[in-house]
């Protein structure tokens, strides 16, 4: 019976709630004269697009879901207001109580602001980029701001085909469409038959999703802060979750990668853990530069091979 | 957030313990642990006390858990079907 609270666990998870306070590093930023630093020695600007990646196994439990591996787990709009910066997102919660016929028809939620560093230390890592080329960025904040006057119902079932209710990503999608944007095209749901059962009961529908990686564009990148002591070693966690994600073939369960925490949480398994954890030093650490992603990804599957044997390459489920 | 994450989780817990909370045999079954015969990419740990080496980087003072090393475990399906000719076969022909 244990077992089953974790899917309460997993929901609430994906609706961006799970939060630590960690110490909060800045680990780069990109500065030049049009982007001057505004706030905390960051070049920061209203209208610009904050990804995060979440604490916890919850976030890998998220990356498993997409046919093919993204970065990030939530996306969120910044906003400047009287010089300080804040974060506007869609953020849902688990208020049910049990009776519900899946564990989503129990959350609600709302579009929250916060501080940027309230954020950010919720997270295991943020970055932030500029909105596209051609994006009025007053537009998206003006859009954010709407929204959290309007406060609409959290989309639950992550439900892209209408938006009167809204889902973190929904949201900075719909507003970078509010500053220009075009629409975006969404990505495949991961036809993994132990997923497919655990979507199935969550009544998530869509075969499709908008992962937060969608606005991430290396050449709009502006800062990044959080948990991890460097860009190296945020980018040797991503790939560590790519090479988990890669290995979570058909034949697997998620036992294999989680395993219960007392009665209602789950964690990696220890092995997993154990992976992730060297996976995030084989690089030094490397203050406002980034090692190659190719490079990252190669040592971080060497390592995943030496651990867990070789497993061959296989086209997504 | 008004409420814990965790609080939120245990009183639903209370509650599923009484029965309220149906959860599908299928998703408690996909939670079951590695057993060494099922297929597993994501390797087993072996203890200190029957591996020769020094700490592989895990140990009590930060997580609780005592030193161990991760090895192979079972692999994949699409794996067993890439070692099957290899064992049976002789790609080279028999002479």
């Amino acid at each position: 019976m244990k077992r089953a609270f974790v899917c309460l666990a997993i929901l609430i998870s994906l609706c961006g709630c799970e939060v630590t306070k960690e110490r909060l590093y800045f680990q780069g930023s990109k500065i030049d004269a049009e982007h001057p630093a505004t706030y905390l020695g960051l070049p920061l600007k209203s209208g610009q697009i904050a990804l995060s990646e979440a604490p916890g196994a919850y976030s890998f439990l998220f990356a498993l879901g997409l046919a093919e591996y993204r970065n990030f787990t939530h996306a969120a709009v910044v906003v400047l207001e009287e010089g300080k910066a804040y974060i506007y997102e869609m953020t849902g919660e688990y208020n049910g109580i049990g009776l519900e016929e899946s564990p989503t028809d129990g959350i609600t939620g709302y579009c929250r602001r916060q501080t940027l560093e309230e954020y950010a230390a919720g997270n295991l890592y943020v970055e932030i980029y500029d909105p596209p080329a051609g994006v009025d960025p007053d537009k998206v904040a003006a859009f954010a701001k709407d929204v959290f006057e309007r406060q609409p119902e959290f989309d639950a079932y992550f439900d892209y085909s209408e938006h009167e209710k809204l889902f973190c990503t929904e949201f900075v999608q719909q507003a970078l469409e509010a500053g220009g944007a075009p629409p975006v095209e969404l990505v495949e749901i991961r036809q993994h038959p132990g997923y497919q059962r655990l979507i199935t009961w969550f009544k998530v529908e869509n075969k499709k999703a908008l992962p937060a990686a969608t606005f991430a564009d290396e050449s709009r990148w502006r800062a990044s802060l959080g948990q991890l002591p460097c860009r190296t070693t945020a980018y040797s966690y991503f790939a560590a979750k790519k090479e988990i994600s890669r290995r979570f073939t058909d034949d697997q369960v998620l036992g294999n990668i989680f395993r219960m925490e007392g009665i209602a949480d789950i964690r990696l398994r220890d092995e997993v853990l154990l992976f992730l954890n060297r996976a995030m030093r084989v690089f030094p650490i490397t203050p406002n530069r980034r090692f190659p992603l190719d490079e990252i990804d190669a040592r971080v599957k060497a390592l995943a091979e030496e651990m867990f044997g070789s497993v061959p390459e296989q086209p997504p489920s | 957030m008004p409420r814990s994450p965790r609080h939120l989780l245990l009183a639903a817990a209370a509650l599923a313990l009484t029965g309220c909370l149906t959860v599908p045999d299928e998703i408690k079954a996909a939670m079951v642990q590695p057993d060494g015969k099922r297929p597993n990419n994501f390797g087993k740990a072996v203890p200190a006390d029957d591996w020769e080496g020094k700490d592989d980087g895990r140990g009590a003072a930060d997580s609780g858990v005592a030193p161990f090393k991760v090895v192979p475990d079972t692999p994949t399906i699409a794996r067993a079907q890439v070692a099957v000719p290899s064992s049976h076969s002789n790609p080279e022909g028999s002479k």
